[in-house]
């Protein structure tokens, strides 16, 4: 599904997500997603495509459906549980462009990163 | 042209001799029946790989001092179970490609050759008469049926037991079955360097299956079974038949009750041998473990076993040309069997029942074949 | 008699052979160092076997190389000079002693760092030895007498320092013991107080002799051991926060690595190329307590420390390893899991090699930001690895080029190693497990009378020059 980045950040993400992305049923939803998301990091941002499949690359892109932004320390808290996505976006640590023109594209984003959060 | 391409030139600059191959890992136990024995660096996995390619790139040349190293070796795969390096699934690969180039340049061993010359007179490695067919007479064996039975050389020639009781259990579950005018698989050429002879067994076996509308081709024999799975794809061969070790088949037979256990009593303390070609090779683990759960043994296992287990020291062309090396490895895996006082050691493979039956010396009581203990049972 | 059927008699004929694959293997390792054929290769059994072997040489002036399990670098086992035999010891392979007491083993050459554990875990469980990043079956005796690093060493220093004593065989055939069991079997404890005479055998490379059992100091299991990972950036930050982390003592080990070497575990494909904006590098920091109290109090000292370095730098940042489990997955285990799975990164290609120095404290973090710079004009993958070595008396810094050994990539490697050297050099540095070339440069900056004073001993120990000869450029 995810062919392996060559960058750090997106290998974190791509571990994170290849528990949820092993589920075939999971797996096909997301295949049919078309959507871009940057995420912004303290690091540096990656791109990760929705496009019969997902793969994350090094960089910017302009005019991503979705601009997600968030350090990499609060990544870590996530993936910690010592907070959720949505606590995040509430206190500020988590935030992300592009909501209210998709939020299709948002929900679905989310349900991935949640997904991929769970232990 | 050769349908093999150089495994050797693929991946001729990976191996550093890190060692990994050598004991099993986060076990520290020997892999290696080769090494071990011989104890040089050039007789472990990794000696040959650095040989192989110092004849690639020039750096040393054709010598019949290279012979030993280069086929004291049962081929038994431990090294690719260990190795973490990229070229890991390929070092068998190497070794047999590095003795097909040997076998060009200084010509074969001479035992090697004389199981070449065997096979082609009689079609079979051991100078025996060629006699399929009258087990189709004896047993009144159809000339057509979906299942083939290929006996293998061994079996049909050396452990007839195995022969035997693999013919009794499937008469007793019912199977409608023959036996085909077959010849050599070929493994004993392809392991000895010797591929282009290999070819024409294929060739004719081949044509005996579809002759016999065979659907599916059930064996006895684990190098008959890796041979006619892997190698013939290799030869460029399109197998369009279900080819299945017997313990696939006879497990699946036990399962589904078509095969009803009769024994009562245990038959003893049963230790079961992983043959290289079933397991390793092939993947095979589960139906002989599941069958001697069902069987009325008392099994344990010993160590180490499955993707680890030590070599029986037969294949490789080993037991014609390096009878130390076969008899030392048989030894120690029958050491094994004894730690665990087990009175029974049964293999899936005619030919380790072979090796370790000419080894043992008290180890155990009996050597078997996982078949013979069926039919034993049933 | 010839050498050959001498040999024959003392070991049998299986184990002495001047075969093409024999003499072909044992000529090179996995470096770049000029490849050499041995005459033939010997492989004893005991240490009478090998005192006769050593006899016969010194009588009849034939060069021998020791060998143990294969692992080499550095082209410490390559012969350097013509007709040698290489003398390989793996099949003196005893544990011979283990005491619980005064904790330490007693091993022969052939003994593997895997086979030491197995051995310990099965029957002294509260006791540990230290593993290096290397294959698992590397020689305990060989790294400890080539003074090289460990899992242990961010605490405790280079692993010659944890030598106890040895038996050796001198090149003039006679058995002698340095250290505590010169009083007799059962006595390895210790190398004072006494003239230590381990240093005639320590760092040599085999120029004084054959060690044929060493002595090394084992330590008892903490109940509770806890990872972390740091990741930095800069060369001179993180040489300073790893400095305030060891000189603290509160951590067992600090494996730090160019975060390439980070991702090449989480099985990133080569070439492994480095990216804006990453981490420079990551630390495995090991560290642990009798009780769960002290190794959270120690973590969270060092969480102090590296608050403070975000002060300066807000990306630096220490994570837990529950954490790491989860962002690493299965990987995670590979990174501290000695000594089986890390070394699996540096298994590319036929080819790997370093060059490595223990260096002041001070030179640290500019050795390591000319390195990298000199790594990165040859353009090979960036592959520094560095280590606060024993409290932070000093410093340990390589940089590791994993290659293909075809002609052209061997010659660059060669450029890309000798620039290397002389950088460090320039900095005072000390190449470890020296190859010969890089020993030659050392001797032009060091002190005359040190290699005057090697020279003489080694003239003492080895009047007719049999051992190894030409190893240290002498």
């Amino acid at each position: 599904m995810l062919e392996q980045p060559k960058d750090f950040i997106g290998n974190i993400l791509a571990i994170l997500t290849s528990k949820p992305l092993a589920r075939p049923d999971f797996k096909d939803i997301v295949a049919k997603w078309k959507m871009v998301v940057v995420l912004e990091t303290d690091y540096y941002p990656v791109t990760i495509r929705f496009d019969k499949g997902m793969r994350v690359e090094h960089g910017d892109i302009p005019h991503p459906t979705l601009r997600v932004n968030a350090k990499l320390s609060t990544i870590i808290e996530l993936v910690k549980g010592k907070t959720s996505p949505i606590r995040a976006l509430l206190n500020g640590g988590l935030k992300v462009k592009g909501i209210l023109r998709h939020p299709r594209a948002t929900l679905r984003f989310y349900r991935l990163i949640s997904s991929s959060l769970k232990r | 042209m050769s349908p093999y391409e150089s495994v050797i030139a693929d991946w001729l600059h990976r191996c550093n001799r890190c060692g990994t191959c050598k004991y099993i890992f986060r076990d520290y136990g020997p892999s290696c029946p080769s090494g071990e024995q011989y104890r040089f660096e050039s007789y472990f996995a990794s000696g040959r790989i650095s040989i192989a390619r110092a004849l690639t790139t020039g750096e040393i040349d054709w010598q019949e001092s290279l012979l030993k190293p280069t086929f004291a070796c049962t081929e038994c795969g431990a090294c690719q179970i260990q190795c973490m390096a990229p070229h890991r699934e390929h070092i068998v690969e190497m070794i047999e490609e590095l003795r097909s180039l040997v076998v060009d340049k200084l010509g074969p061993l001479p035992p090697h050759r004389a199981i070449a010359e065997s096979i082609s007179r009689k079609h079979n490695p051991y100078e025996a008469t060629h006699h399929n067919r009258e087990i189709v007479q004896q047993l009144n064996l159809p000339d057509k049926a979906d299942t083939v039975l290929f006996l293998g050389c061994t079996s049909n020639y050396k452990e007839t037991s195995v022969r035997d009781a693999t013919l009794s259990v499937l008469k007793k579950a019912g199977i409608n079955f023959t036996v085909v005018d077959e010849y050599c698989c070929g493994s004993p050429l392809l392991r000895t360097g010797q591929r282009a002879f290999a070819r024409q067994a294929a060739e004719h076996n081949l044509e005996a299956f579809e002759k016999a509308g065979a659907e599916r081709v059930i064996t006895s024999c684990a190098g008959c079974y890796r041979t006619l799975s892997k190698d013939y794809k290799k030869l460029g061969f399109d197998l369009d038949i279900d080819l299945l070790h017997s313990v696939q088949l006879v497990n699946e037979l036990l399962t589904e009750k078509k095969l009803k256990v009769t024994q009562q009593g245990s038959i003893g303390r049963v230790t079961y041998h992983d043959p290289c070609h079933l397991g390793r090779h092939m993947g095979v683990y589960e139906e002989p473990r599941q069958m001697l759960g069902v069987l009325p043994v008392e099994f344990v296992e010993m160590h180490p076993n499955e993707k680890n287990a030590w070599c029986c020291g037969a294949g490789g062309g080993v037991k014609s040309s390096f009878p130390e090396l076969a008899q030392a490895t048989a030894a120690i895996r029958l050491g094994h069997a004894r730690a665990v006082n087990a009175d029974i050691l049964v293999s899936a493979c005619p030919f380790c029942k072979r090796n370790l039956s000419d080894a043992n010396q008290g180890q155990v009581a009996k050597v078997l074949d996982i078949v013979e203990l069926v039919d034993l049972a049933t | 008699m010839s050498l050959k059927q001498k040999l024959i008699s003392i070991v049998g004929e299986q184990y002495v052979s001047d075969g093409l694959a024999e003499k072909y293997v044992y000529s090179f390792d996995m470096t770049e160092n000029p490849p050499k054929r041995p005459a033939m290769v010997v492989m004893p059994e005991s240490v009478q076997q090998l005192q006769q072997i050593v006899r016969i040489a010194n009588k009849d002036r034939v060069p021998l190389v020791p060998f143990v399990t294969g692992q080499n670098i550095g082209g410490l086992t390559i012969p350097q000079v013509d007709d040698a035999v290489t003398v390989d010891l793996k099949r003196m392979n005893k544990i011979v002693e283990v005491d619980d007491e005064a904790m330490y083993a007693v091993v022969e050459p052939g003994v593997t760092f895997g086979h030491l554990r197995k051995y310990l875990d099965e029957h002294n469980p509260s006791l540990t030895y230290t593993y290096p990043l290397a294959p698992p079956y590397t020689s305990v005796l060989a790294n400890a007498l080539l003074q090289g690093l460990c899992d242990l060493s961010t605490m405790r220093g280079a692993m010659g320092d944890f030598i106890n004593g040895l038996e050796a065989i001198l090149p003039t055939g006679e058995i002698v013991r340095a250290g505590s069991a010169i009083m007799g079997d059962g006595n390895w404890f210790g190398r004072y107080p006494l003239p230590d005479l381990v240093g005639l055998f320590s760092g040599w490379q085999g120029m004084s002799g054959f060690v044929t059992k060493i002595a090394v100091q084992l330590w008892p299991k903490k109940q509770f051991t806890r990872h972390a990972a740091l990741f930095t950036f800069g060369e001179v930050p993180t040489t300073e926060l790893l400095k305030r982390i060891a000189r603290a003592q509160l951590i067992d080990d600090a494996d730090c690595m160019s975060l390439s070497i980070v991702k090449m575990l989480l099985g990133v494909s080569p070439p492994v190329q480095v990216y804006g904006g990453e981490p420079d590098y990551g630390t495995l920091l090991t560290l642990s307590g009798n009780i769960e109290k002290e190794a959270d109090a120690k973590y969270e000292l060092i969480e102090t420390f590296v608050e403070d370095a975000r002060k300066n730098e807000s990306r630096q940042l220490l994570v837990d390893w529950d954490a790491i489990s989860r962002m690493l997955g299965d990987q995670a285990k590979s990174w501290v899991d000695f000594p089986s799975d890390a070394f699996k990164v540096l298994t590319e290609y036929d080819g790997l090699t370093w060059v490595g120095t223990y260096i002041h404290p001070k030179h640290w973090g500019e050795a390591l930001s000319g390195g990298r710079k000199i790594v990165e004009k040859y353009g090979f993958e960036l592959m520094a690895y560095l280590k606060p070595m024993n409290s932070m008396h000093f410093g340990e810094f390589k940089f590791i080029i994993r290659f293909p050994k075809d002609d052209a990539t061997v010659e660059k490697v060669r450029h890309c190693n000798e620039e290397l050297l002389d950088f460090a050099l320039s900095l005072k540095a000390l190449p470890y497990k020296t190859p010969v070339w890089a020993a030659k440069k050392l001797q032009q900056n060091a002190d005359p009378g040190f290699v005057e004073l090697l020279k003489r001993i080694r003239k003492t120990l080895d009047p007719n020059g049999i051992m190894n000869p030409g190893r240290w450029g002498l």
